[in-house]
């Protein structure tokens, strides 16, 4: 008989948050005939982190019992592109963007898992297809693999959110401005 | 330990009935679709779950409530396990005949 506990319940979230990030998830189909089972977190959730992103690679270190999620997604390159094009436009140092600034805390937000054995980061990689990544190191004492899911989501939905943030601030700066002479010539137009 | 089994069973037959742990928080679908049934033995599998039917934070209301059952079923255990230990002794006077 299965027993009833708590990772029976964080099986069906893992796949609740799985589900509410994209009904259509090909894991709904993996896991149709296996039976509620809180001996399954584990698989699940391995299964789960690779749901989120276009493109999920795994490494493990044996040496240093070092698991390494590299997460590779167009929403990520496309918004590291725009921080890009934003200093571009107004000379900013990458240190002074307040859109990456935004999106570090929404990560340190996104990312928070009530464990100490893990650490995470986004960063450019010019070598790599993709441009940019999500990584995440999930050290040997690392135990909460059933909430990276949701941390996963989190993130994903504030690559999202601040993507139309800053395209909309970016389509601000390329707006003339009222001293600028097209816009003069245009607002004669428009009162006359 | 003596225990009087007449007056034992005169007081738990006067109390009135109730719940255990109350479930009014917990979310239906949770509750008779997949609680009851694995409760009851029956096999669920994932693709009988119906996930746009409840929210996830419904999820940990069901586990603390599950939690709650696992505890009043613990205490409820040992003090079985201590009326167990309970000797029986003989009428002092005869009971029937």
């Amino acid at each position: 008989m299965v027993e009833i506990n708590e990772y029976l319940w964080a099986t069906i979230y893992v796949l609740k948050t799985v589900y509410d990030h994209n009904p259509e998830s090909p894991i709904f189909h993996e896991y149709a005939s296996a039976v509620i089972d809180g001996d399954l977190i584990y698989e699940i959730s391995e299964n789960a982190i690779q749901q989120f992103f276009a493109d999920t690679r795994e490494y493990y270190n044996e040496e240093d019992d070092v698991a390494t999620y590299v997460f590779l997604d167009p929403i990520i390159t496309q918004y590291w592109k725009l921080c890009d094009e934003y200093e571009k436009k107004l000379r900013l140092d990458p240190k002074d963007n307040r859109f990456r600034q935004d999106m570090d805390q929404a990560l340190d937000s996104a990312l928070y898992i009530n464990d100490y054995s893990y650490a995470y980061n986004w960063y450019s990689d010019t070598k790599h297809e993709y441009g940019c990544k999500l990584v995440l190191l999930c050290y040997c004492e690392f135990w909460s693999y059933h909430w990276i899911p949701k941390a996963l989501s989190e993130a994903y939905d504030a690559f999202v959110h601040y993507t139309k943030l800053i395209k909309e601030a970016i389509a601000e700066l390329d707006l003339p401005k009222i001293d600028d002479p097209s816009m003069q010539t245009y607002q004669r137009k428009k009162a006359a | 330990m003596l225990v009087d089994l007449h007056a034992f069973q005169k007081a738990l037959s006067g109390l009135p009935e109730e719940e255990t742990v109350d479930s009014s928080e917990v979310h239906p679908y949770l509750l008779n679709e997949i609680f009851h049934p694995i409760l009851t033995g029956k096999s669920v599998c994932y693709g009988d779950i119906d996930f746009s039917e409840f929210d996830a934070d419904d999820l940990s209301v069901i586990s603390d409530y599950c939690d709650r059952r696992e505890s009043m079923m613990h205490k409820l255990w040992e003090y079985v396990n201590e009326l167990s230990k309970a000797v029986a002794s003989a009428c002092t006077g005869r009971a029937f005949c």
